[in-house]
């Protein structure tokens, strides 16, 4: 099981944001991919997950050696990809049930049909870990969420999904501290030797939550710099314009 | 959702159709009724067709109007029956209703009659062709008491004249029924013309549901069907009437409504529109006595070239009165829809409380839907509301869905099924909700863009 990215250039519009982006997702890893603003962090996840806006202008991405870039986003999830959405849509008048519903179904045999008690009994297991009201399922997809809710709601269809690589985008942006604790637990219960976590990040504050086994960081639509955990913990403190300089001096 | 401009799109005017295959009817049943028919097809003759430039049928393509070769009452043949008993009556053994009338082409296949406690305490349900003999009075008072004012006052004088087949039902006051009332009516035979009629009658203080399926036996069947519902809702009863509008695919129809709201009542209709090729539908309600309520509601899914038209009104005679109109259209494919609509708020029709509203969901760029809601106010202390909007699928909800695994056709589905979600919660009827989504996947599964 792999994800390999090679040489990934992508643009939206005329603009270039990925410049020959290289990384490998590992099963079993809690990786993080760090950078200040405006490096290409959420245009990675987005063109991994097949957001049509966006427009790969070369490389490639591997999954277990196929091209996904050939792939239709739902086809692209069904294969084991998932991504929890920095601003995840509002869907009005579908209810959470029936949008898992038709998620886990889409990843049936053609023909064989949900067995309804078994989905809900994982359902509301998964909703307990979470800290999810049952009424939730009832509930429109994100409508109304506070932010908290929203990001629970993404971790809680990570967790019903069961993808081999799973991309974190942002995740905690607009969450308070109990609502990072929450979210964080989910991840690190879901976490194991079956996927691949990649949380993408500005802040190392969630790093505190999600410890990870390495971190990289993203600048000017390139990885620059690798290291442990420490590296995180090296950012918050110095920023990031030294490794500006150093990348620079690299290059 | 986005919302987008309305387009306006000029529909071409072919010369006026034949109505050759409109021979006279033959008359029969008791005298007085019999008057009635005979007059009604002095009128339909008198009647001109409804003129290039009649505002009523503004944005309608004329050229659907398709009226040759058409046959009325012809035999239903074995296996059809056997077809329409399967779906209509054994298929639905688990579904309990109060009674049932099944008929094809315009004749009665099947009956089931009130429990012997109901027909005790005076309800009566019956065919229409037994209620104008049995009861001539009930009919000489509340049949087509008010004929449709919204443009095809012809057709309803045609469906005067032709009318056989259909369902009368008569509560005596304080009389609720616990179990809702069904009935079917069957094309069963390419170009057969059929003329369904549900009279409703309610008396004060009484509680009913009746159903209405509309059906043909192949759904690439054409055919001609001009059907009226007459609902009389008496003071402080709760009627509640729901068409189901699954007619073949090359059937033109003409459907009107009547419903008349005394004091205190509340009537609810839900029209579901799935069938036809052109498929009008007239609905008027009349808010008649102080505290009354009409909701008026409709789910249409279009797809290929189907086209609805739809004309509603919403009259406020009595102060205090009360209704709320909520039209949805699902457009896929090359399909038109239209909505006109009116609220009309009478002089003394003081703190009227009334609401329209229109919501198109366009699945495709090439479906085309058409709206333009009416107010009319008389009155100077009445709070009205009415809108339209069309919208598209949001991309970014497109994505999101997608990303979860969801194939786009299940997407679209579920976006329309969300689309439709406030309707299904009005009518506030899980039974039904249930009966009514698998109608709409059936229809999902027909179409080719989705």
């Amino acid at each position: 099981m792999s994800l390999i990215i090679k040489d990934l250039h992508a643009s939206i519009g005329e603009r270039q944001i990925l410049k020959g982006l290289n990384f490998e997702m590992k099963p079993g890893k809690v990786q993080a991919i760090m950078g200040p603003n405006g490096s290409g962090k959420s245009t990675l996840s987005k063109v991994i997950a097949g957001h049509p806006d966006y427009t790969v202008t070369a490389g490639e991405i591997l999954l277990n050696g196929e091209n996904i870039l050939e792939m239709e986003p739902d086809a692209r999830a069904r294969a084991g990809i998932f991504m929890a959405f920095q601003y995840p849509s509002e869907i009005p008048g579908v209810t959470i049930a029936n949008f898992l519903r038709a998620a886990v179904q889409a990843r049936l045999p053609e023909g064989e049909l949900i067995d309804a008690v078994e989905f809900y009994e994982t359902l509301y297991a998964k909703m307990d870990m979470l800290e999810m009201k049952r009424e939730f399922t009832t509930r429109f997809v994100n409508e109304g969420f506070s932010g908290g809710e929203k990001k629970r709601n993404e971790i809680l269809q990570m967790a019903m999904l069961e993808p081999k690589f799973a991309i974190l985008d942002e995740t905690d942006s607009g969450l308070d501290i109990d609502a990072l604790r929450i979210v964080s637990q989910g991840v690190n219960k879901l976490k194991g030797p079956h996927m691949g976590v990649l949380v993408i990040t500005h802040y190392q504050r969630l790093l505190n939550y999600i410890v990870p086994d390495e971190v990289h960081v993203l600048m000017n639509g390139r990885i620059v710099q690798s290291g442990g955990k420490e590296l995180a913990l090296e950012l918050e403190a110095k920023g990031y314009d030294w490794i500006k300089e150093d990348s620079l001096v690299a290059a | 959702m986005e919302v987008l401009e309305q387009p306006i799109t000029p529909t071409t005017t072919p010369a006026t159709p034949s109505l050759d295959s409109f021979v006279p009817p033959h008359f029969q049943g008791p005298s007085a009724w019999t008057q009635i028919q005979k007059q009604a097809w002095k009128q339909y003759q008198e009647l001109p067709f409804p003129a290039r430039n009649d505002e009523h049928f503004r944005f309608t393509n004329r050229a659907q109007f398709q009226f040759e070769n058409l046959s009325h009452l012809t035999p239903v043949n074995k296996e059809a029956q056997k077809q329409i008993l399967l779906i209509s009556v054994e298929n639905r053994l688990k579904k309990p209703v109060a009674g049932r009338f099944v008929f094809g082409n315009d004749q009665l296949l099947y009956r089931q009659n009130l429990s012997a406690e109901l027909s005790a305490k005076g309800v009566l349900w019956k065919p229409f062709s037994e209620a104008v003999e049995q009861h001539p009075e009930l009919i000489e008072k509340y049949f087509m008491a008010k004929v449709t004012t919204l443009g095809s006052e012809k057709f309803a004088r045609l469906h005067q004249a032709y009318l056989k087949a259909g369902s009368f039902l008569y509560i005596p006051k304080n009389v609720e029924l616990e179990l809702p009332l069904e009935a079917f009516h069957w094309i069963a035979e390419d170009k057969e013309m059929v003329f369904p009629h549900t009279l409703i009658i309610a008396e004060a203080n009484t509680k009913v549901e009746i159903i209405d399926f509309f059906q043909s036996i192949h759904s690439e069947i054409g055919g001609f069907s001009t059907s009226v519902c007459d609902l009389h809702a008496g003071p402080g009863s709760q009627v509640r009437y729901v068409a189901t509008q699954l007619w073949g695919r090359e059937t033109r129809s003409f459907q009107l409504q009547s419903i008349i709201v005394d004091k205190d009542a509340h009537s609810k209709t839900l029209n579901l529109n799935m069938g036809g090729a052109y498929s009008r539908l007239e609905s008027k309600s009349q808010m008649i006595g102080s505290g009354s309520k009409s909701d008026m509601l409709s789910l249409t899914i279009s797809n290929d070239k189907q086209e609805f038209d739809q004309r509603t009104f919403q009259e406020h005679i009595a102060p205090n009165t009360n209704s709320d109109l909520l039209f949805k259209n699902a457009l896929a494919d090359d399909s038109r829809t239209i909505f006109s609509g009116m609220i009309e708020v009478d002089v003394d029709a003081q703190k009227t409380d009334a609401y329209q509203s229109n919501r198109n969901l366009l699945l495709s760029d090439t479906a085309d839907s058409n709206s333009m809601p009416g107010l009319e106010i008389n009155a100077n202390d009445v709070r009205c509301t009415h809108g339209s909007t069309t919208s598209q699928i949001d991309d970014v909800e497109m994505f999101y869905m997608r990303s979860r695994g969801v194939p786009l056709p299940v997407a679209r589905k579920l976006f329309t099924l969300g689309f439709f979600q406030d309707v299904l919660e009005k009518i506030n009827d899980k039974d039904l909700e249930v009966e009514l989504l698998d109608l709409i996947d059936q229809k999902y599964s027909q179409t080719k863009s989705l």
